[in-house]
């Protein structure tokens, strides 16, 4: 019954909170096919972690930790197995949609792009950062220091306005 | 584009992005998903921890065996033997302890740790598959002078002596030299690259380059 109870909640939980686990795979995984792979793993060990669920952190926090260290292994193997692939299909979630998009779109698609290629932590910080985490928060999730985070976003945003000068 | 206007363009980015796909996972019952990954679960980890015990599961025997041969030749004729085979010995034991410490590492990945901590923990797990090599290489020079006793050691002609010196000697130094420089901070090197290039070692070498890139992001 117990069990019952904390299955509803914890679906009510992941309800509300569906588009971290968006972003996360859309940020680490590369094939469209395999992103409800990721998002299935991502829910699972969320719910095998859910007992341990400390709640002196915000339930958000402990999450993006569960989400972001399962899609970072997920990215890793994916990576390792990449010689295997195809190009075409693995680039396929960062081929840019034709026709009629935006400007706003269009930059979103290139920031989403620009994302995808940093390095499995600094996507995961800069990820954080745009979700508007307060600086300790990103160091709690990471693991490193506030001050860390500080320096390390601005370069990131550095190298970023460097990628978008390059496209303008 | 701003740059001070990332946050804004990934908020309505992503609101506008096409999320139908998680939609059809949320939809998925738990069952299904526990069921699911409980079955992927088992291949991945599985495969790891099945390594690491037959290891065990073979090396106990053979230490054994080893134990058993020193016991009976604990005598002055036979001081070179004494020396490989505890040293073998000693090297074996020391594989069979790190096996066992990789095993309970496995039982204890949490998740909900933070990411450095996990995927450092995770990097250095995948690694240890090189670690019991370098410590394994470390017993090749005692396979090489076994055999030998003082009174072989006597009937030596100068050619012979010189012979068993450098082949002993070139081993040691090898193996010792592996032994330090088969780490992450070598796996860019061509020799590296030319020794490990299986298959089974991809995973490995990146794994030497993640650990590279967590210690690079740990540093302010």
């Amino acid at each position: 019954m117990q069990k019952e109870t904390n299955r509803a909640e914890f679906v009510q939980l992941m309800e509300t909170h569906q588009k971290i686990i968006f972003k996360v795979c859309n940020s680490f995984c590369r094939n469209k096919n395999y992103r409800e792979d990721l998002a299935q793993e991502i829910i699972y060990q969320l719910w095998k972690s859910y007992g341990s669920y400390n709640e002196s952190f915000k339930f958000s926090t402990w999450m993006y930790r569960v989400a972001l260290n399962v899609a970072i292994s997920h990215y890793r193997k994916e990576t390792i197995k990449q010689e295997t692939i195809p190009l075409a299909e693995s680039m396929e979630a960062i081929k840019e949609e034709p026709g009629t998009s935006s400007d706003s779109e269009q930059n979103g698609q290139q920031l989403q792009r620009f994302i995808n290629e940093l390095k499995e932590l600094d996507r995961a910080l800069v990820l954080l950062y745009l979700e508007e985490k307060p600086y300790r928060e990103i160091g709690e999730i990471l693991g490193i220091t506030e001050t860390n985070v500080a320096t390390k976003i601005n370069r990131i945003k550095d190298k970023l306005k460097q990628r978008f000068a390059t496209i303008n | 584009m701003d740059i001070d206007n990332l946050k804004n363009t990934w908020q309505s980015y992503n609101n506008k992005s096409e999320d139908t796909w998680l939609h059809d996972v949320m939809k998925l019952n738990m069952d299904l998903i526990e069921a699911l990954q409980t079955q992927k679960a088992k291949s991945a980890l599985n495969k790891m921890i099945w390594v690491k015990v037959l290891a065990i599961i073979i090396a106990i025997p053979f230490m054994g065996f080893l134990g058993y041969l020193l016991y009976y030749s604990m005598e002055p004729s036979k001081i070179f033997f004494i020396i490989c085979d505890s040293a073998i010995l000693i090297l074996t034991g020391i594989a069979v302890v790190v096996n066992i410490k990789h095993l309970v590492w496995i039982r204890h990945i949490n998740n909900s740790k933070s990411v450095v901590d996990t995927q450092n923990r995770l990097a250095q797990l995948q690694l240890s598959t090189m670690h019991i090599t370098r410590l394994l290489w470390l017993q090749a020079p005692f396979y090489s002078f076994f055999f030998l006793s003082p009174a072989i050691i006597k009937s030596m002609s100068l050619p012979w002596m010189l012979f068993q010196l450098s082949i002993t000697g070139l081993i040691t130094l090898f193996a010792i030299w592996l032994f330090r420089n088969i780490n992450y901070r070598n796996a860019h090197k061509k020799w590296f690259k030319l020794l490990f290039s299986t298959p089974e070692w991809t995973g490995i070498i990146s794994s030497m380059a993640f650990l590279k890139e967590i210690e690079d992001f740990r540093r302010e």
